[in-house]
């Protein structure tokens, strides 16, 4: 049993509500340092909105989250140090150059790798005097990306990032996360509805439905109650449908 | 911080610089040839006194320079208030639109201080050429002022501290709806209307011309040279009219019936209105009121200002 200060991140009860709607509530997840963790979940489930949470863009109704026993504030600029978030859609002041993009980001963090982000643009042959507006999706994706991992965050918040990839740049995206997480102990929350390109990289999942949280947990562990065979695919759909039933 | 305020702002700042020099230029030039008209007609022996040598001049030089002042000069009564608009009501509704915010405000930085930087930036450049503008529009008064002071509200709102004060609030107000309605179009039309209805029907109208108790003058209605001396003394004059021997003031409707007994009469109405014992009522703040007036009118704008400052930092902790 690990105390509970020792958790990367850890939703305690957590509700969020636009007006009188709870997009989210109750819930409760501890995620261990390192872990590569997947939120999968319909549209409207609530995804977005704990990401946010969890990013410090807005405040929990309800609950609490703490980022390695630190409670997340978008007003306290340590907590936001910690983490780095990649929004859906990623987006980037159009009509800066990616070479002005990562200039506002050393500007605007206290730690920052520089000559990471360059590295990682160089082989992604991005030009760094290229307007962020006539990039590919894919390329602002993965300039979003440098600059997320440029902070050097030590819990990587990604939402819908494989949206805009073609299937070979998901494929180097997810591989670059996992590795990124081994060598640096990253711990990463992404959400997707791609379930079967999950399975290479994500080692926790979280299965978000109607705003509540439906399934948490290692993905071996989830995987050993499955019959032989199955994969994440099968987990994720066989716990939405019984749900439907459920409701049914 | 400060070099991605300048990346953000600096076609606004440009475009700004562009378009006081596209005014300043021109007042410069008509500045200087009011200037010469001024010194060759010998207008300064005529400040403070009017004899018919005076007026003749004064006449002279008005109908060829009064029209700057009346008629160019207060279009820069929108220069606040586009401002307002075009750099204050976008500052953060432009972000929450293309959703840069969630760039912005994930940064090691947080959201308040972000936009307190960028609010602080800002003002002081605001505040920096709204004072080296007044002071250029000030110049170019000069001579004007010399003439009819600086009391009327068309030098009034041109010089001094309002000019700068009205700006600041603009930009502050054009923030805060940007914040409150989350929308760079609705926001600009709101500070568009708000901005003038509280700087012009509010308080240019209605409470301006009481910040202190007007005083009042009574004199001979057939006293020509009293009455235009308070109004080239500098003084501002808010109303006239006439009185009679109990000290009522008449009415419009009452004036008109009397000036057409002095017709019937076949005196002039002045004369007529002096032998039957009226008299002229002029009710005027003083001309050496005047840097009261800019220090009090400045410091509300300017304290409105802050107040929506403030407003707009509270409320972009609570947007999601």
């Amino acid at each position: 049993m690990k105390d509970e200060g020792s958790y990367a991140l850890s939703a305690m009860g957590v509700g969020r509500r636009y007006r009188r709607f709870w997009a989210l509530r109750d819930c409760s997840f501890n995620l261990v340092e390192g872990r590569i963790a997947a939120l999968v979940g319909p549209n409207g489930a609530g995804k977005t909105t704990l990401l946010t949470l969890i990013a410090g863009l807005a405040e929990p109704n309800q609950g609490k989250i703490e980022i390695f026993g630190r409670q997340m504030s978008g007003q306290d600029p340590d907590a936001l140090a910690d983490v780095g978030f990649l929004a859906q859609d990623h987006p980037l002041y159009r009509g800066f150059t990616v070479g002005e993009l990562l200039r506002m980001g050393q500007l605007m963090n206290r730690r920052w790798d520089q000559r990471l982000a360059l590295e990682r643009l160089e082989r992604l042959e991005i030009p760094l005097n290229r307007r962020a507006g006539t990039l590919s999706g894919g390329e602002q994706a993965q300039v979003s990306l440098a600059m997320a991992l440029a902070k050097l965050p030590r819990l990587l918040v990604l939402d819908e990032p494989l949206a805009s990839l073609d299937p070979l740049a998901r494929r180097e995206f997810l591989d670059r996360v996992a590795e990124t997480s081994r060598v640096h102990g990253l711990t990463v929350v992404f959400s997707s509805h791609v379930v079967t390109e999950l399975q290479q990289v994500c080692d926790y999942l979280l299965v978000l439905a109607g705003g509540r949280l439906r399934l948490a947990g290692p993905v071996a562990g989830l995987l050993a109650d499955m019959p032989s065979g199955s994969g994440v695919e099968e987990l994720v759909l066989s716990h939405l449908r019984g749900l439907q039933e459920e409701v049914a | 911080m400060n070099w991605l305020i300048w990346r953000q702002h600096r076609l606004a700042g440009a475009s700004t610089v562009v378009v006081l020099l596209g005014v300043g230029i021109p007042l410069v030039m008509t500045g200087l040839a009011m200037r010469g008209t001024y010194d060759q007609l010998g207008l300064a022996t005529c400040v403070g006194h009017t004899d018919a040598r005076c007026s003749d001049l004064l006449g002279q030089f008005s109908e060829q320079y009064r029209g700057w002042g009346q008629q160019w000069l207060p279009w820069l009564n929108f220069v606040p208030g586009l401002l307002g608009a075009l750099v204050g009501a976008p500052l953060v509704a432009r972000e929450l639109e293309q959703r840069t915010h969630l760039l912005a405000w994930t940064q090691g930085v947080t959201r308040r201080r972000w936009l307190a930087t960028k609010l602080f930036v800002l003002v002081l450049a605001i505040a920096i050429l709204g004072v080296a503008f007044t002071a250029l529009i000030s110049w170019w008064r000069w001579p004007l002022d010399q003439l009819e002071g600086s009391f009327q509200p068309n030098s009034f709102d041109f010089e001094g501290l309002v000019p700068t004060a009205y700006t600041l609030f603009a930009f502050a107000l054009g923030t805060f709806m940007g914040v409150l309605l989350q929308r760079t179009v609705p926001a600009m039309a709101a500070v568009l209307s708000a901005f003038f209805a509280i700087r012009y029907p509010l308080m240019e109208v209605l409470v301006r011309p009481h910040l202190q108790p007007a005083l009042q003058l009574t004199l001979s209605p057939a006293d020509f040279v009293k009455q235009n001396i308070l109004a080239s003394n500098g003084s501002w004059v808010l109303d006239s009219g006439l009185q009679d021997a109990s000290g009522r003031h008449l009415s419009g409707d009452e004036i008109n019936h009397l000036v057409r007994q002095a017709f019937e009469s076949g005196v002039s109405p002045p004369t007529w209105f002096q032998q039957h014992g009226y008299l002229r009522w002029m009710l005027y703040q003083p001309a050496d009121r005047f840097w009261t007036f800019q220090a009090v009118e400045a410091a509300i704008f300017v304290a409105m200002a802050i107040l929506a400052m403030v407003v707009t930092l509270n409320l972009v902790r609570r947007l999601t």
